[in-house]
């Protein structure tokens, strides 16, 4: 990102393909999954990380930022859905939503295993790829 | 009336700048466009992704180039 970088007007400098990655991040097991989902789907240069708590609490840029992504991705850990609670308040509607709990995990206040994460990483890039 | 154009300076940030350009020329309005690249000032307005584009301290668009209509809507709007 920094200046005279050399990319093209169509590379991922700067704000990459438009692909946004939004995790609830709580504070259970299925919470914990997601933000470890979202680093490792932007370290693959799936796309790029934003702060969800910045939408839900209104703050103008991040919501701006949410609504001019060109994909939205969305992953909630728990059947509380504050996730998309959060972008529906900010009258936002993401283009790949993904639920942890679907996935029949259950939830906990333990760190969440290498297993049941690399099962979540697969069902996400599964749903982002479904949705072009 | 005031245009931030929030941005590195990689190709993204100069063609949203170029559009902006284009967008008051052919509006007719007068208006100052500021390219800001300090990151502690783009990282003040709270936006996560860059390009963006701020019109009289109003974040317009975020980590996209707006094109020449919609930012001649935003500035005809005014």
């Amino acid at each position: 990102m920094s200046s005279g970088c050399g990319c093209s007007e169509n590379s991922s400098c700067c704000s990459g393909d438009g692909t946004v990655i939004y995790a609830c991040s709580g504070q259970s097991n299925l919470g914990q999954i997601t933000n470890e989902v979202a680093l490792r789907l932007r370290e693959a240069s799936v796309g790029t990380m934003a702060c969800l708590v910045g939408v839900g609490s209104g703050v103008e840029g991040m919501v701006v930022g949410a609504r001019d992504a060109k994909k939205s991705v969305l992953i909630d850990g728990c059947p509380v859905k504050c996730g998309l609670k959060a972008f529906e308040k900010a009258g936002i509607k993401p283009e790949v939503y993904c639920n942890v709990s679907d996935l029949g995990l259950k939830k906990s206040s333990t760190r969440p295993s290498e297993g049941d994460i690399n099962k979540v990483l697969l069902y996400v890039k599964g749903m982002i790829g479904g949705v072009k | 009336m005031k245009i931030e154009i929030l941005g590195m300076g990689c190709p993204k940030c100069k063609k949203l700048t170029e559009n902006a350009k284009k967008a008051v020329e052919e509006l007719g309005v007068k208006a100052d466009i500021e390219k800001v690249e300090d990151m502690d000032k783009i990282v003040a307005y709270g936006v996560m992704m860059t390009p963006s584009l701020v019109l009289d301290g109003k974040i317009m668009s975020s980590g996209k180039i707006a094109s020449v209509d919609e930012i001649k809507k935003w500035v005809g709007g005014k």
